[in-house]
């Protein structure tokens, strides 16, 4: 009994996240995962898969530790925040981001990291009215401190200026009307006027073991913050699963050359 | 064989969240809003229409529709739409007072408010205004 009514739970869950997710209004940024607790130490070489019913995301990524102080991350995602066109087409919006990152491991309980990065992104793309991307610089300090062994909380915030470039792909039809009317339509006013500051906090909760890591964020946009940005996305929740393919395989002895695992 | 339903659930939601190349198109609304003191009429291509007829006080809907348009009706094609478009009164003695044209088939006279929401999908509509006054009316010699 107990049984089916977890399942019955679950899949109301999941019906009700995805109804609640699925967009109803065009957006051009949403709240995309932010990478945190990134190291341990040199030579950490993780790849990772996030994803979230929030917009459709699926990404990928890669982060390698060039010091014990110093990594960088390389990241692709696709989502679907951009209304109308083909929702049927894997690429209809991305994201690419690297980032250089500082971190410190203080004690094996307490991190703290500093992300700077610049991302790439396209929106509805092989659409024939416009071309939409953005070019995104970002800085995003992290704090994380794990109470019980793997199990930790991260806080953090990325700071982001947007640059968007808008692309009328008939201007040369167009005259003033049409350009107000591809404006009222495509919601494309607001990234067309201005560059953006854009604030996001995100607390992540994080369940690290030594060579796999799932981290559950929450991120938002709030409104007090990102007066006038209605071109985003409030909020995101997503999920991240890493592995630490540098341990593991690559460099799979500690500093006092003990084998991490054996078989 | 436990997780059958769970999967079509799933196909379900993904099929309802996929639209192909799905852009609406917007619903081009006229109103004329009659401020003058007369009766007026409205005729499209020297057919009078009934449902059309302009009220005095708080105007008349066109909705175009079976017009041939992109995303929104352009300017030019507004401005087409209007071109065999004639306004005007009737007077006792069946004499007939037309609107000068120049007020009303020049889409620049019309004002425009867009709305967008949903009704299972996203709806948008363009309602375009123009108000008509007795001092439009053309004078006769």
């Amino acid at each position: 009994m107990n049984t089916h009514f977890t399942k019955l739970f679950v899949a109301i869950i999941y019906t009700v996240v995805a109804l609640l997710n699925s967009s109803c209004t065009t957006s051009y940024y949403l709240p995309q995962t932010q990478n945190i607790v990134p190291f341990d130490e040199k030579n950490d070489l993780h790849i990772s898969l996030n994803g979230s019913l929030f917009n459709e995301q699926l990404g990928a990524g890669i982060s390698y530790a060039i010091t014990d102080n110093i990594g960088v991350s390389s990241s692709f995602m696709r989502f679907n925040t951009s209304n109308y066109g083909n929702d049927d087409k894997f690429l209809k919006d991305y994201i690419i981001t690297n980032e250089y990152i500082l971190y410190k491991k203080w004690e094996n309980k307490f991190y703290t990291a500093l992300n700077t990065g610049y991302s790439y992104a396209d929106f509805n793309v092989g659409n024939p009215y416009y071309k939409i991307n953005m070019h995104r610089f970002s800085t995003q300090p992290s704090v994380s401190y794990f109470a019980y062994k793997g199990i930790g909380l991260g806080l953090s915030s990325r700071f982001s200026y947007l640059n968007y470039n808008v692309n009328m792909l008939q201007n040369s039809t167009y005259n003033d009307y049409d350009r107000l009317m591809f404006h009222n339509y495509f919601f494309t006013r607001e990234i067309s006027m201005r560059n953006w500051l854009v604030i996001e906090p995100a607390a992540t909760l994080l369940i690290h073991t030594e060579f796999v890591n799932l981290d559950i964020q929450c991120s938002i946009i709030p409104d007090l913050l990102n007066k006038g940005a209605n071109f985003v996305s409030p909020i995101n929740f997503s999920m991240t699963w890493s592995f630490n393919i540098g341990k593991f395989l690559l460099f799979p002895h500690d500093k006092s050359g003990k084998l991490r695992w054996s078989l | 064989m436990k997780k059958i339903p769970l999967l079509i659930l799933s196909l379900l939601i993904l099929s309802c969240s996929s639209d192909y190349n799905y852009y609406p198109k917007v619903f081009e609304v006229l109103t004329i809003k009659n401020e003058t003191n007369f009766e007026l009429y409205f005729l499209k291509n020297n057919i009078y229409n009934e449902a059309i007829k302009i009220e005095r006080a708080g105007g008349s809907m066109i909705e175009i529709s079976g017009y041939e348009y992109d995303l929104w009706l352009s300017e030019a094609q507004f401005e087409d739409f209007l071109s065999d478009v004639i306004i005007f009164r009737v007077n006792d003695e069946n004499d007939t007072v037309y609107i000068d044209p120049v007020y009303y088939r020049k889409k620049t006279n019309w004002t425009l408010h867009t709305e967008s929401y949903h009704d299972w999908g996203e709806m948008k509509t363009n309602y375009n205004i123009l108000n008509l006054n007795s001092s439009m009316f053309l004078t006769k010699e």
